[in-house]
């Protein structure tokens, strides 16, 4: 077999000494789209190189580059500066949502869980709000489900998270009950409770009692009821007022959604002699 | 020489790919959320369509994408932050509407500005509307990052709308009275205010905040927001003086205003008593009264004393010193093609068509 012989190297004009072809190096890799001429790589080496024996050599600094960048931080220092003292100065003695107090979050919290009883849907935006605020010397999540808001659930600490914590899911809250505690509350004769029931009705509604009737129809039924949050934050109340000559006897009537006036519960009271 | 690992190749290579792969993906993430934010079912007359055409004409989508890259780098996820990144969008080019007006610009993104097309009255309008549109996107937070990051989103606006209309200010107010006695430090004031906060930092802060789900100080990332936006400005300001600089203004619009650039400021310190005077003088004129001339006479004055290539240098060291300040704000996150883009802003700003 014959191997045919190499092809003669191009003439060229190798470096003396080296023996060795050799390209020029480019000017740039691309396209000079900018203002500014081409940059080597090493420009945008941010870092100082270290040799073997630990010795910093840093690129010389031009003076107008050294100015820029000492101007450069002093401006920013004293905006910065200037910032905290406007952030200090807008703080100070204003209301921020931050800092409210903690006993009025937990009662907020309560309306907020008696207003998810009667609706599914109402204020759950409100309540995510709540509950995602920070406050300073917050009871734990826990101990809160404990004393104030049913469904409560505890949430991992953020504050002092590394950066790209993710703080966990929260369990899944209890089912939401379907039954509302109603409360009675009388003013003027004396009146007693003989059966009351409300239940949670499917959309946001004002709960109305057009009127309690007694099963003798020539009695004047009472009307007027309101309605309200509980004392406890826990439920309803419907506050009845009772003339001084109302009739004795037991009066009975229908809650229901003010929207559609589709029952949602009953009441039935005796008016003492 | 151990290149820093943002920067392991040199432009032109990987890192070129990781922005424009950047700005293209969260560009149009972000351009269909400010598409939705502006959709009217029935566009209100002489409104809505004005609202619309700045940001129908395009552009890079820097800030958007500096949100949503903040975000991610910090353990967040672009869904999280694609509304932030739209209110960034609309908030920027309701301020370009009014800033055209303020300047007398002519052309905005190789078109007429506004309200060279509907007058004065319309665009001042347009661009009210669009300032307080982007309200809602950052509003629709309070539902998806809770009521601490929203509200947190929202004092960093309210800081960064300080800061731009101060600087704005500065900036005008300068123009407005001929103040010849502007330092480069007041340069880098006005410039920090009214670039650096709006186009850089605040979209910074705003991912970071999400991303971090408030964990970090927003703070962090003030440092390298300046240093990026002043070199950033200078760049603009550099192309300014170039046909065709890519940015969308006329050339030499900045002259023709008599804006305190560094360049000009430079040129009325380093020139002679005589050609002060003439400097002067035209500074004093207004911009109608102002020639091609006159504009092309001091072009040359810029030239001749170096101006342009000062400005240029002072450019690279501010960006040599973001580039510092970035490793302090963003050294400790893992890499991450996120991480990557946010350092690649930095030779970016010089780079970019």
């Amino acid at each position: 077999m014959t191997i045919p012989d190499a092809p003669p190297d191009p003439p060229s004009a190798p470096p003396p000494g080296s023996g060795r072809v050799t390209r020029p190096k480019l000017s740039r890799g691309g396209p000079n789209r900018s203002s500014l001429p081409p940059q080597p790589a090493e420009a945008y080496d941010p870092l100082p190189a270290i040799d073997k024996d630990g010795v910093l050599h840093t690129a010389p600094i031009s003076e107008a580059i050294a100015q820029a960048v000492q101007r450069g931080y002093r401006v920013i220092g004293d905006n910065i500066e200037q910032g905290r003292a406007a952030a200090a100065e807008f703080r100070a003695g204003q209301y921020n949502v931050r800092d409210v107090p903690y006993d009025l979050n937990q009662m907020t919290l309560r309306l907020l869980d008696l207003t998810r009883q009667i609706s599914g849907t109402t204020c759950d935006i409100l309540e995510k709000l709540l509950r995602d605020q920070k406050f300073p010397g917050a009871v734990p999540r826990s101990e809160a489900a404990a004393t104030g808001g049913q469904g409560a659930a505890p949430r991992a600490p953020r504050d002092f998270a590394p950066p790209g914590f993710r703080a966990a899911p929260p369990p899944p809250g209890p089912a939401m009950p379907t039954t509302v505690p109603l409360e009675v509350v009388f003013t003027g004769k004396a009146g007693t409770v003989r059966a009351a029931s409300l239940s949670r009705p499917e959309t946001p509604t004002p709960l109305v009692l057009p009127a309690l009737a007694a099963l003798d129809p020539a009695l004047p039924p009472i009307r007027g009821a309101t309605f309200s949050a509980s004392a406890d934050g826990q439920g309803v109340a419907v506050n009845i007022s009772l003339a001084p000559d109302q009739p004795a006897g037991l009066y009975s009537g229908v809650i229901c959604a003010s929207d559609s006036m589709i029952p949602v519960g009953s009441l039935t009271v005796e008016v003492q002699a | 020489m151990t290149p820093h690992p943002a920067f392991a190749e040199p432009p032109g290579g990987e890192a070129a790919d990781v922005m424009s792969e950047v700005l293209a993906e969260y560009g149009a993430a972000a351009r269909v959320s400010v598409q939705h934010y502006l959709k009217r079912e029935r566009p209100a007359r002489y409104l809505d369509e004005l609202v619309a055409d700045y940001p129908g004409r395009g552009g890079k989508l820097m800030r958007p994408c500096i949100c949503i890259a903040n975000a991610r780098a910090f353990g967040g996820r672009m869904g999280d932050a694609v509304q932030s990144a739209a209110a960034v969008e609309i908030l920027h080019n309701a301020l370009l509407i009014h800033d055209d007006i303020q300047d007398g610009s002519e052309t905005r993104r190789g078109r007429p500005t506004l309200h060279a097309l509907h007058g004065v009255p319309l665009a001042i309008n347009a661009g009210d509307a669009m300032l307080l549109l982007a309200l809602r996107p950052l509003l629709d937070n309070l539902r998806h990052l809770g009521q601490d990051i929203a509200l947190r989103i929202l004092e960093a606006t309210q800081a960064m709308a300080r800061e731009t209309a101060e600087g704005q200010a500065l900036e005008l107010g300068w123009r407005d009275t001929n103040q010849s006695k502007v330092s480069d430090e007041d340069y880098l004031t006005m410039v920090l205010k009214k670039t650096a906060w709006m186009g850089m930092i605040w979209p910074a802060q705003i991912g970071l905040l999400i991303g971090s789900r408030g964990a970090v100080d927003p703070g962090r990332v003030v440092r390298f927001g300046f240093f990026l936006g002043a070199a950033f400005q200078i760049e603009d300001d550099l192309r300014n003086l170039v046909p065709d600089g890519g940015y969308g203004k006329e050339q030499n619009g900045d002259l023709f205003e008599a804006k305190r650039t560094l360049m000009l400021l430079h040129t009325r310190r380093s020139c002679t008593v005589a050609e002060r005077r003439e400097l002067d003088a035209f500074l004093a004129l207004n911009r109608a009264a102002r020639t091609e001339s006159d504009v092309a006479w001091l072009a040359g004055l810029m030239e001749k004393l170096g101006s342009a290539d000062y400005a240029r240098t002072v450019a690279q060291g501010l960006a040599g010193a973001a580039i510092h300040e970035f490793g302090v704000a963003y050294g400790h996150l893992p890499d991450s093609r996120d991480k990557a883009f946010i350092a690649g802003l930095v030779p970016w700003v010089f780079e970019r068509p």
